[in-house]
């Protein structure tokens, strides 16, 4: 096995993507938010596009119609659901309507977080590959159902390891054609990570923030690597608290100063940013890397996150 | 076959790029495996409606089919690059790329006048639906609402409550809401509309006034913004606004705190030059009706000019009313016609307003 170096760099320009989300806007507008489907097809075109990984760039191919049949189907079931709590509450029947709609949405959100990651893994090429989430919704389900109570009735404690067990679950079953993603991060660790940068945040006026930032990037990403039989591929952090420092108050400025406009330039240099500090080394021979994922083109899932409003958040 | 080009091949089975030579004409692309072309072995034939083209860094990619599996690459400096761009490129006919090959500045005016427009529709079209749709009685119903929660923290009169409602009951102010009244113990001089019927008057302003025609001018001016729905469509006008400021800031919940603060800008509303004229027109039209001098308004007027330099709170009735001297003068033309009609005193009105005094 040869030992490798990777690069991943972000290439895209502020400028491309201003322009990409000006035009963005100009259709959502005239056509009263029925072009969202499209333009967001557009955006993580450009995103992925720019994003290169040892020479090769990411492809997104979802495309505006397969989100657009996502978009009315999580609309109506929105709205199915919305329209039934409306309805119980006009009936004086407040509490059973509001007590149905986190039972309802308790169930939604770990299926259309299933669904979201299926469409979004599959759209996603790299070097002709597809990647792919095999995860099972029913175990995805049941995590987060076991997750909530268990938050709930630990006031938030159990926050930490809740998050850490879905982003176990949602990682480890990313694949990238025959290659696996996995994930170490556990609860413990996360929560007192948390507390340290917390506390520590407090102390110092909340200069420590940047820090605290840093350890839950690198928590992140040093927890992560890609494995393919006998042969890893192992991903390091080597931002500093400083880094992170000069990028939150160098975006803040930007954004304060430009009235917002610099947004797609924040963003585009938050990009550059986290990806240049990442350091990808290991035993992986990419061009070996075989076709084994299927293809999958129901968007619902990626479109209730939507409504929702909670992105794509791993 | 002169023009065979040396690409990358990708085949979307192994992610390794392959050599391959490909050559392309006006159907689509033609591609064989290899280093020297072989007219015996397979080639592979991609038509241009599944291709896309993209650049990356200093490479064009084209990708070969809808799931992007299959793709060559090569340098965007080659000399067929341009070529085959154009022969890809020529389907794309529709608004959204004719738009991404506009300039940016332009794209920028669109965008703003754009918003601008958007802006206006929503600001007119919500508070002319909202007219429309909402009828007197759910007017009423939630100004009630409105007033309840306005009077929490307030000292009411009821005494002097009773009285003026009774004043108010003798006189023809609405046809379409009931008009109810309050006295508040404040001595700011002051008195507002609540949509829907409810009028609150401050005991200052109670104070300031001399007789009771006065007192009917301005129970004439508060009804005339109800009967004219001048507070909805005003509420209306900045929830709309506020809704598009939501949306812009993607904060649903904003809409709830936006109705409530414009319940609470009630107290100090601020109408245009135009609606308060209106107002005053309205009122003094209820007057005559209630067989009262139109003049009295302009005494309304007069009497609260003298008192503003008195009342030190900056949110007072008179600066809420701006420009009282052009409004003056409008009562006083209105009125002319009416300079020799005589209006017999009302020993009703008379005897309440000794008593409210």
């Amino acid at each position: 096995m040869e030992y490798n170096k990777y690069s991943l760099v972000f290439k895209g320009r502020g400028f491309e993507y201003f322009k990409i989300q000006l035009v963005n806007i100009i259709l959502t507008t005239i056509t009263l938010g029925l072009y969202y489907p499209w333009a967001k097809a557009r955006a993580l075109h450009f995103f992925y596009a720019n994003t290169v990984f040892n020479e090769q760039p990411f492809v997104f191919t979802g495309t505006g119609e397969q989100m657009f049949k996502g978009f009315i189907k999580a609309f109506l079931i929105l709205v199915t659901v919305y329209g039934l709590v409306i309805y119980l509450t006009l009936n004086e029947q407040e509490l059973v309507g509001i007590a149905l709609l986190y039972i309802i949405l308790l169930f939604i959100i770990p299926l259309a977080i299933h669904g979201s990651y299926r469409y979004r893994f599959a759209k996603t090429i790299w070097s002709g590959i597809r990647f792919g989430y095999m995860g099972d919704k029913w175990e995805l389900l049941m995590l987060c159902i076991k997750g909530t109570f268990l938050t709930i009735a630990t006031i938030g404690i159990y926050g930490a390891w809740f998050a850490m067990n879905l982003r176990r679950y949602l990682l480890c079953n990313i694949k990238v054609g025959d290659a696996r993603f996995s994930y170490k991060g556990v609860g413990g660790e996360y929560f007192w990570l948390n507390v340290k940068g917390y506390l520590l945040s407090i102390f110092t006026f909340g200069i420590y923030f940047f820090w605290w930032q840093k350890d839950l990037f690198a928590y992140f990403i040093n927890n992560l690597r890609l494995t393919k039989g006998d042969q890893t591929m192992l991903l390091k952090s080597k931002a500093t608290g400083g880094d992170f420092l000069a990028l939150i108050m160098v975006n803040l400025l930007l954004f304060v100063f430009t009235l917002g406009l610099a947004t797609p330039w924040i963003v585009v240099r938050s990009m550059r940013f986290l990806f240049s500090n990442i350091v990808l080394d290991g035993t992986i021979a990419f061009d070996e890397l075989r076709q084994t994922q299927e293809n999958f083109d129901d968007a619902t899932g990626e479109d209730i996150t939507d409504f929702l409003d909670f992105g794509f958040i791993i | 076959m002169d023009n065979i080009q040396q690409v990358d091949f990708f085949d979307g089975l192994q992610a390794g790029p392959k050599h391959a030579l490909m050559y392309f004409n006006a159907a689509g692309i033609s591609i064989q495996l290899g280093a020297y072309w072989n007219k015996e072995a397979t080639v592979l034939f991609f038509p241009y409606q599944q291709c896309n083209i993209q650049k990356t860094g200093n490479k064009l990619i084209v990708f070969l089919n809808k799931n992007a599996t299959n793709y060559i690459s090569f340098s965007a400096d080659a000399i067929f690059a341009i070529d085959l761009k154009q022969k890809i490129n020529q389907k794309d006919q529709s608004f959204a790329a004719s738009l991404l090959r506009m300039n940016v500045f332009s794209l920028f005016i669109l965008v703003v006048i754009l918003l601008a427009g958007v802006y206006w529709g929503i600001s007119t079209i919500v508070p002319w639906a909202g007219l429309k749709l909402i009828k007197p009685s759910t007017e009423t119903e939630l100004g009630e609402k409105m007033y309840q929660s306005m009077m929490q923290g307030e000292t009411i009169d009821h005494q002097r409550t009773k009285l003026l409602q009774a004043f108010a009951k003798s006189m023809k102010l609405s046809n379409n809401y009931p008009i109810k009244l309050t006295v508040v113990k404040n001595r700011e001089v002051n008195a507002y509309a609540i949509p829907g019927g409810n009028i609150v008057v401050y005991s200052g302003i109670l104070k300031a006034m001399k007789s009771p025609d006065e007192l009917a001018a301005l129970l004439g001016h508060e009804t005339a913004h109800i009967n004219d729905r001048h507070s909805l469509r005003s509420i209306l006008r900045s929830a709309a606004t506020g809704l598009i400021v939501s949306v812009v800031l993607n904060d649903i919940s904003g809409i709830f705190s936006i109705v409530v603060e414009n319940a609470e800008g009630l107290r100090t509303m601020h109408f245009s030059r135009g609606i308060e004229k209106s107002a005053d027109e309205e009122g003094m039209k209820i007057l005559i009706k209630n067989n009262i001098h139109p003049l009295a308004m302009k005494k309304l007027m007069q009497r609260l000019k003298e008192n503003s330099p008195e009342i030190p709170e900056v949110l007072s009735f008179m600066q809420s009313h701006p420009a009282t001297d052009e409004r003056i003068k409008h009562a006083t033309e209105f009125a002319v016609p009416y300079k020799n009609s005589s209006f017999a005193p009302n020993p009703v009105l008379d005897s309440i307003w000794s008593a409210l005094k």
